[in-house]
């Protein structure tokens, strides 16, 4: 089965759905191709942080100047999925105090709005920071959430009529006459193959961008540069907060949700896919973590994750935190002698809707639409629901943000949900407050409910198992609910039951002392001493793979 | 001055205290807080084996010298299997199967897998998979800690037939709007009309069915009764199938030691968590135990410590990789460093070499050093607390913490 499109865009991130639907916003008909879940790569991979550019003032001005530009649109276009923290730029006394002044001057040249607060002022703001901090820096930082921008990008996407292939990994470009016309697509789940026509393919794969262009035989030079978070089971600060020196390792402090992550690491990496957390980066964290907040260490630490930055390098350039952070749109045809296909590539999660633009004209201009980019204006968040934002009727609970404010999700707010809702219905997470009829009325939404990886799925949808059990006790639950209610089989559920626990436990694995250590006790004597899991299934996270069930 | 204190109230901490009154002495137990048995299945593992028990674990302690097992040797094994089972009858909870002699039974867990354990409650003897017979699993429509047709289709696919089906308690929605918990439920089954009211809508629906399981919510002041009872009235056999914690039939087993031990004279406390020890020479003379007034002293002839490993609070581990036996600071056996204590995949057949960790300990179960020589001569360690042995892979849970509570005061 072959389709035809005026577009495909590869890439699932913030910068391939920005791509896709400012082109679906000029008219054009877009597949967006994604091998994972959306957001699974370097944007679900993130801290959290809504630069305000402050970190780029000195060394990067260029990128601070869209930074602030694109934090002051982002917060009209994208309101449901930012929380406006603001953000501290402090001094400790393991930094220089008068880089300050340098810094400073640097983020006024860039239209930053920073300005110095008394110390004083900035304890009593945020009365966990390390009481001997020198000076303090407002700046007005945010704190961002990927899966939601994401799946109100996908809805829109949806809305105008365009197409959202999740799951589905290309395998090949068609290249014809030295004109790229399409691309090879395989479902990860099923592995059957088709092929996507398109006009134009742009490809925004990120740290894979490289690998995607040489499929048409086009050198692209990505710098992958690993930066590994760790999530703390505490929300310190509601505060974004950084360190006002050069930027360096764990300078950077995120409230979300209920916790707090701290980032990042920077180590430059052969394989993009390589998101290993190495046990110094977590100790790097922590240690750095103490230098902001006194016993920072001391709290449990939930998970640790690393995303993968498409740092992209011109001939000559330097790599890792010394390069620059802004991006670059490729045209094949003049660049390589490749027609049809486009490269967006580097940037950062605050300027995507910036890179889109500039992709989705070059990709207008050839193909001769004269359509001008709308996404500056256009709210993104009227199509803001997660899943089902049809589902406004008084019986169903919306997923998240379900209240015609819109707003960023709290558990607070989810809570006043619940509390008002006439259904009474189970708590199925209680950590982060999911109920049954979510998770069922996620599970029909979702496209491909019987592939192994749903659960992980639905978490990005609903939270499920993000909270201090880490799926302990909701996997079971949620696994079982989609036996009972979404056409899995007990073989199917019992997997996804299996493939939810081993990816829950990737991300707690390089974290296990204290109080984390008893937890991940707790959970493996709940998956093997109650339950039996490890009686039914080998455990294997691979897609397609079919263990002994 | 008491004869014994026992340091915490787990399985192990319970067992001891109650064997050591038994012998005789005059027994104290603090603890900082209720032990693991709040999340125990109810079941008794003492090895994972489809063959004979008492040649396998004849086997297992030849093979594995250093085990708990191959300290206490299996006497002390029957021996704690035996008192398990009278405190646990004296409250109507009565335990069959025997670990000297045949072998495990094979009973259901909520997610429809097989489970061996040489000793399971009676209310749980019905469901044995070595049993022919069709089965019906039976749950709570809406109920979020039990599945009937996930549990059902995963025991069908391995060759056990069954079905699942869901009755309705309207009860069950007053308990609490988004919470039920398995001990709500369970005092709901110790009333005669709500259990006639589940086994009339179960009954029409046996289709055939040779016995009938639920989940173990089954009674939770009048166990026995409660079962019992709904038994008859269903006509078939009926077994309880446990589901995730809290554990209905681990708070019964504590109940029953709390009973047993209150009528014994033995005293406990709660909520007392000792912080460290007063040792004169190789004698353990007091234990400091920080209350909001003072630091009390406790005093005892021997002290058993049975504070739990690293999941019950015996051991505290920090992101340095260093862990600490908390009361004592008993030197411990580590498994190497932060990145070696766990495998890479949750579920792997060598299991995580963490659960090795402990105090080392002699064959009357004495703390030892890397040496063998007795650190503090009046101690003994019972429990999860001691070195050289992963209960996971093993099987062993509650058999090592029989055997161990029993071997302590002796």
């Amino acid at each position: 089965m072959n389709e035809a499109y005026d577009v495909l865009v590869i890439g699932g991130g913030v910068t391939g759905g920005g791509t896709a639907l400012d082109l679906v916003l000029r008219g054009l008909r877009v597949a967006l191709i994604e091998r994972g879940d959306l957001a699974a790569g370097t944007s679900g991979r993130y801290h959290g942080l809504l630069h305000s550019g402050g970190r780029y003032a000195v060394r990067d001005p260029e990128s601070a100047r869209e930074c602030i530009e694109e934090n002051r649109i982002l917060r009209r276009i994208v309101p449901h999925a930012v929380e406006n923290t603001g953000g501290l730029f402090v001094t400790t006394p393991y930094d220089d105090p008068d880089y300050g002044d340098t810094w400073l001057a640097a983020c006024h040249a860039c239209d930053i709005e920073a300005e110095e607060i008394p110390v004083s002022a900035a304890l009593k703001l945020e009365p966990a920071l390390n009481p001997a901090i020198s000076r303090a820096f407002r700046v007005p930082d945010g704190s961002c959430d990927s899966f939601d921008m994401l799946s109100a990008m996908k809805a829109a996407i949806h809305a105008h009529g365009s197409q959202v292939y999740t799951y589905h990994q290309v395998t090949g470009l068609i290249v014809e006459g030295g004109k790229v016309t399409g691309a090879r697509v395989r479902n990860a789940r099923t592995r059957e193959e088709k092929i996507l026509h398109a006009a134009l393919v742009v490809n925004a794969a990120g740290p894979w961008a490289g690998q995607i262009a040489d499929m048409a035989g086009c050198p692209v030079t990505v710098r992958p540069s690993k930066g590994t978070m760790v999530a703390m089971a505490y929300r310190f600060v509601n505060t974004v907060i950084n360190r006002c020196h050069p930027p360096g390792d764990g300078d950077i402090l995120v409230p979300v949700g209920t916790v707090a992550v701290i980032g990042t690491t920077s180590v430059t990496v052969d394989d993009p896919n390589d998101t290993r957390v190495e046990p110094w980066e977590v100790q790097r964290m922590l240690d750095e973590g103490d230098k902001l907040i006194p016993g920072f260490s001391q709290v449990r630490a939930l998970r640790a994750w690393a995303g993968v930055r498409p740092l992209y390098e011109e001939e000559g350039q330097a790599g890792g935190r010394e390069a620059k952070r802004t991006f670059a749109v490729l045209d094949h045809a003049s660049r390589d002698g490749v027609a049809g296909l486009i490269t967006v590539v580097g940037g950062k999660l605050t300027t995507y809707r910036l890179m889109a633009e500039k992709a989705a004209d070059v990709v207008c201009a050839q193909l001769g639409v004269s359509a001008a980019c709308v996404t500056r204006g256009f709210r993104i968040s009227d199509f803001g629901f997660r899943i089902g934002q049809h589902a406004t009727s008084a019986t169903a609970l919306p997923i998240r943000n379900l209240q015609s404010a819109i707003r960023t999700h709290t558990l607070g707010h989810r809570l006043a949900e619940l509390e008002a809702a006439p259904a009474q219905d189970g708590l199925i997470c209680e950590c982060e407050l999911v109920t049954r009829e979510q998770i069922e009325q996620a599970a029909r939404e979702h496209p491909d409910a019987v592939a192994p990886w749903v659960l992980d799925d639905l978490r990005r949808d609903l939270r499920l198992g993000m909270g201090p059990c880490q799926g302990g006790f909701c996997g079971y639950r949620a696994a079982a609910i989609l036996n009972e209610a979404a056409g899995l089989d007990a073989g199917q559920a019992t997997r996804a039951l299996a493939d939810f626990a081993q990816r829950r436990w990737k991300g707690q694995r390089p974290l296990l002392w204290g109080q984390g250590l008893r937890q991940a006790l707790l959970d493996e004597q709940i998956y093997c001493g109650v339950l039996g899991l490890d009686r039914l299934a080998g455990i294997n996270d691979q897609p397609g793979r079919q263990e002994l069930l | 001055m008491d004869d014994i204190l026992v340091i915490g109230a787990g399985p192990a901490g319970l067992l001891a205290a109650w064997s050591a009154r038994q012998r005789g002495a005059t027994v104290r137990l603090v603890a900082a807080g209720i032990g693991s048995t709040h999340v125990m299945p109810g079941w008794v593992g003492v090895l994972q084996t489809d063959g004979d028990l008492f040649a396998a674990l004849t086997e297992w302690i030849a093979g594995h010298p250093a085990h708990p097992y191959a300290l206490t040797g299996l006497d002390a094994l029957n021996g704690g299997v035996a008192a398990f089972r009278e405190v646990c009858g004296q409250a109507g909870l009565h335990y069959v199967g025997d670990p000297a002699s045949g072998s495990n039974f094979r009973l259901p867990t909520a997610l429809g897998a097989a489970q061996v354990a040489a000793l399971a409650p009676e209310s749980f003897a019905a469901g044995d998979l070595r049993q022919r017979g069709d089965m019906l699993i039976a749950g709570l429509a809406g109920w979020r800690d039990f599945y009937p047709r996930l549990c059902a289709e995963n025991l069908s696919r391995q060759g056990y037939p069954a079905q699942g089906v869901t009755f309705d308690l309207p009860e069950m929605r007053a308990l609490s709007r988004f919470d039920a918990t398995p001990v709500g439920l369970a005092r709901l089954f110790d009333r005669p009309e709500v259990r006639e009211r589940v086994a009339g809508q179960i009954r029409p629906r046996l289709d055939g069915a040779a016995r009938v399981g639920l989940p173990a919510v089954i009674g939770y002041v009048s166990v026995a009764e409660a079962w019992r009872d709904l038994q008859d009235r269903l006509g078939v056999p009926l077994f309880e199938i446990p589901t995730l914690p809290p554990s209905v039939p681990g708070i019964r087993v504590f109940d029953a030691f709390k009973q047993a031990l209150r009528q014994a004279g033995v005293p406990i406390f709660l909520d007392m968590t000792a912080t460290r020890g007063i040792v004169e020479g190789d004698r353990l003379t007091g234990v400091v135990i920080p209350t909001v007034s003072r630091e009390a002293v406790y005093r005892a002839d021997h002290v058993i410590l049975a504070t739990g490993g690293l999941y019950g609070g015996g051991i505290a581990s920090d992101h340095h990789g260093q862990m600490r036996e908390v009361v004592l600071d008993l030197p411990l056996c580590v498994p190497g460093g932060l990145g070696d204590w766990f495998a890479d995949r949750l579920i792997s057949e060598q299991g995580h070499p963490v659960h090795y960790a402990g105090v080392r300990a002699n064959d009357q179960l004495q703390p030892v050093d890397a040496a063998g020589d007795v650190l503090l001569e009046n101690v003994r360690i019972a429990g999860r607390l001691l070195a050289g042995y992963n209960p996971v892979i093993e099987g062993s849970t509650e058999g090592v913490l029989l055997a161990t509570a029993y071997r302590a005061p002796q």
